[in-house]
């Protein structure tokens, strides 16, 4: 379970997250969404202890991610290169963290077999160091880092990116499939609304650092809700420098009538949301 | 070139250097390379005291040993050595500058340009004119009364651009070193020509050469200007044309990524458990990437030198350089690495940092392949100690003062690194600026070991002294676990500070 805390952190004036509280409770697939700046890879960052909080904390388990490391043994993250070691090869690289874990050569080895559709024969056996395979593939050899351990926490940022389209079908279904075994609370950010949908049970939306909605998404209703908040009407804003008057006032007609139509699935901002 | 040409080269040369002031003012590292260029500029106070103490002392010395010619005449018969040490000074007081170029590859801006500009800044460079606090007074003290005010300018900017063309001479062998240690065979392959040139008595066309050629530039003749304003231009050039290439290959990447022919696994650190997975770490870390392997093998070749000259002829033969050159023996692979703890683990930093104790165990193993990589130096040492040149005792004695005294040190930088080195990159990328904070540690390293040496054995017999330091130096390596953890406790209260400047200072390969 992670339990957030008048969690604040600022960059110069910006406040890049304010999360008054919040609970995860242990099981649950969390996606994070929001547009660039809104904070998904700083929460990340402060739940993992990468960045210093300016106010309140963040508990795994119970213990204050900042005051101890336990929970790093029951966690699982990868958020960008700087998880890899590049001049190892994959499997190396595997065998470091996996050993660094108190697992044998050959439990690894057994952890591994799961992943191979997702590997798709471009990842074990090249004989290369990892910071001489493509984005896509650095991006899978991180995720299977990351969950090597089978962390009872997994952390992912932007799992999706790089991948190709086959790839990110079975980064969900593997995802999904390691939830239902372990009963790992998972959390993943991404820009892919359909993606996060698709795998998450509940969805956070941040805006601006704070979370502003909580969506539950057990029924597979989210996308909806979510589309309605990320997309930019072009529509309204266009016709104001490139038509004249009227011409505006005729094209705001139908928006406005859409906007009525929208369903109310939202739920009003909670960050003090619990489960 | 146009004027209208001339003027943006001007205005790209401002930007530039405008990018670079700002860039050192931002560097994570700023406020600690504040506090300590104030102890380097302390330093080079003393060193400009020499120089200017130097350029009295030559005066009175050349009219002494040579009193049929003029002093002036003398040092531009030696101007090579002059060049020569200036040429060593620089490996060990300037940095190869990085080519921030990649942010102007698409940029309309002629890439041509930006690195010439890069050149001019380091022809413009401080460190160029630092000869002259020898040279003026030795100018004025000699010159002066038979050529005047004149004859000493003259004679001063033929000298500094002489230093100029040993700047690009410089770059030029360092780039090519950068690219594989092999290529330190060039300066060496020239200056040993230049040596024979000089030494050979009945044919020194070289001495009386640069005798002629000094002579030529407080003469102001206009053959002896022209003629190292092309050497100049030359060697810009000749660096020029390198730095590009070497650059374009880094920015294409255009190298074919090679399969490893053979994974080693290192399995004799399996008994090592946890620490012995980080040892394999290291080791790679060494072995498999261009900047720290590139500094190893620096490392091992002055290592070689020193002993072999220790053991072969009398340069070395005073206490001062006796000791100083054991120490440096020994210390030398771990300055070179250990003075850059963290650093090179910055680029994946995040990664570790997720893992419990990870640091821990990464500071014990990091300990741990140097005390072993010690084993070399005490090897090569045994010429020496054969020639009768040290004692057993004295190699032993600095080899525990470096695993102890001198780790213990260079280790303290794993708390104040915040700076992430680039593991493969050399020329291109951002630049990272001077790290005046861990110089100062490295000659503390270097140093202090051999203050210590000197200052026990003018105060005791020579083999209380040796046992004395060998006792400090055991008891520094028998309690390594302590201050490991210690350094790693003080790194953990300064994570995330340190997290900060590793992650922006971070560049992509």
């Amino acid at each position: 379970m992670i339990t957030i805390s008048n969690l604040k952190k600022c960059f110069g004036e910006k406040v890049a997250v304010n999360v008054k509280d919040y609970i995860i409770s242990q099981g649950t697939m969390l996606g994070l969404v929001g547009n660039n700046g809104a904070g998904k890879t700083t929460l990340f960052r402060l739940i993992l202890d990468l960045l210093q909080a300016d106010e309140g904390e963040v508990h795994i388990d119970h213990v204050d991610v900042s005051k101890s490391e336990e929970w790093k043994q029951r966690t699982g993250a990868f958020i960008d290169d700087s998880f890899l070691i590049d001049y190892l090869t994959p499997e190396e690289y595997f065998y470091f963290l996996g050993r660094v874990f108190g697992l044998k050569k050959e439990e690894i080895d057994e952890r591994l077999v799961p992943f191979t559709r997702f590997m798709n024969g471009e990842v074990l056996g090249q004989k290369k160091l990892i910071r001489d395979f493509s984005r896509g593939n650095k991006q899978k050899i991180g995720i299977i880092g990351a969950m090597l351990h089978r962390p009872s926490l997994l952390i992912l940022d932007e799992p999706f990116n790089f991948l190709d389209p086959s790839s990110q079908s079975v980064i969900k279904h593997v995802l999904a499939e390691y939830n239902r075994e372990t009963g790992a609370t998972i959390l993943v950010s991404s820009h892919n609304l359909s993606h996060t949908t698709d795998v998450c049970s509940r969805i956070a939306l941040l805006e601006n650092g704070v979370v502003i909605r909580d969506i539950d998404n057990s029924e597979h209703t989210a996308e909806q809700e979510l589309e309605s908040y990320f997309n930019v009407d072009f529509a309204e804003e266009a016709p104001a420098a490139d038509t004249p008057q009227e011409d505006t006032h005729a094209t705001e007609q139908p928006v406005a009538a859409e906007m009525a139509e929208q369903p109310a699935t939202e739920q009003p901002a909670t960050e003090e949301s619990a489960e | 070139m146009t004027i209208n040409k001339m003027i943006s080269s001007i205005n790209l040369f401002r930007e530039l250097r405008r990018l670079r002031k700002i860039g050192g003012k931002r560097h994570p590292m700023y406020d600690q390379n504040k506090f300590a260029k104030y102890f380097m500029g302390f330093a080079v106070a003393l060193w400009v005291v020499y120089l200017i103490m130097f350029g009295f002392l030559f005066i009175g010395l050349f009219s002494e040993i040579f009193p049929s010619m003029e002093p002036y005449h003398m040092l531009n018969k030696g101007m090579l050595y002059l060049l020569m040490v200036d040429f060593i000074m620089r490996f060990a007081m300037t940095k190869l500058p990085v080519q921030e170029i990649k942010p102007f590859v698409l940029l309309p801006v002629g890439k041509n340009r930006v690195l010439r500009s890069y050149l001019v800044m380091t022809g413009l460079s401080g460190f160029n004119l630092i000869w002259m606090f020898m040279l003026v007074p030795f100018a004025f003290g000699t010159l002066f009364r038979y050529f005047g005010f004149v004859g000493v300018l003259g004679f001063l900017v033929g000298y500094w651009l002489l230093m100029l063309a040993n700047n690009y001479w410089f770059l030029f062998c360092r780039t090519l070193m950068n690219q594989h240690i092999l290529y330190v065979l060039v300066p060496i392959a020239v200056y040993a020509l230049l040596l024979v040139g000089l030494l050979v008595p009945e044919t020194n066309y070289i001495g009386n050469f640069c005798m002629e050629l000094g002579e030529g530039f407080f003469l102001w003749e206009w053959q002896a200007y022209l003629g190292v304003i092309a050497l100049v231009y030359g060697l810009f050039e000749l660096c020029h044309a390198l730095q590009k290439r070497v650059v374009y290959k880094e920015l294409s990447k255009t190298e074919v990524v090679k399969k490893l022919k053979k994974v080693s696994e290192y399995k004799f650190l399996d008994r090592f458990g946890e620490v012995g997975e980080y040892m394999r770490l290291e080791i790679k870390l060494l072995t498999r990437n261009k900047v720290p392997r590139a500094q190893f093998y620096m490392g091992f070749a002055i290592m070689l030198m020193f002993s072999a000259a220790l053991a072969f002829t009398d340069v070395y033969d005073g206490d001062f350089m006796r000791y100083f050159i054991t120490v440096y023996n020994f210390a030398v692979l771990g300055v070179l690495v250990l003075s850059q703890t963290m650093s090179y683990e910055g680029n994946y930093l995040d990664g570790l940092m997720s893992r419990k104790e990870s640091i821990l165990n990464l500071l014990r193993a990091k300990y741990y392949v140097q005390c072993a990589l010690l084993l070399i130096p005490l090897v090569i040492m045994i010429l020496p100690i054969t020639e009768g040149k040290i004692s057993l005792l004295c190699a032993l004695a600095c080899f525990f003062l470096t695993s102890g005294f001198t780790f213990w040190t260079l280790m303290q930088l794993a708390v104040y690194n915040k700076l992430t080195i680039n593991l493969n990159t050399k020329v291109t990328g951002k630049n990272t600026g001077g790290t005046f904070f861990q110089s100062m540690i490295i000659m503390a390293g270097f140093f202090l070991p051999v203050i210590i040496l000197q200052v026990f054995t003018s105060l005791l017999s020579e083999n209380t002294a040796l046992l004395i330091i060998l006792g400090i130096g055991l008891a520094f390596t028998l309690t390594h676990p302590l201050w490991l953890r210690n350094i790693y406790k003080r790194f953990m209260k300064r994570r995330y500070e340190n997290m900060e400047g590793f992650r922006s200072s971070i560049m992509n390969n």
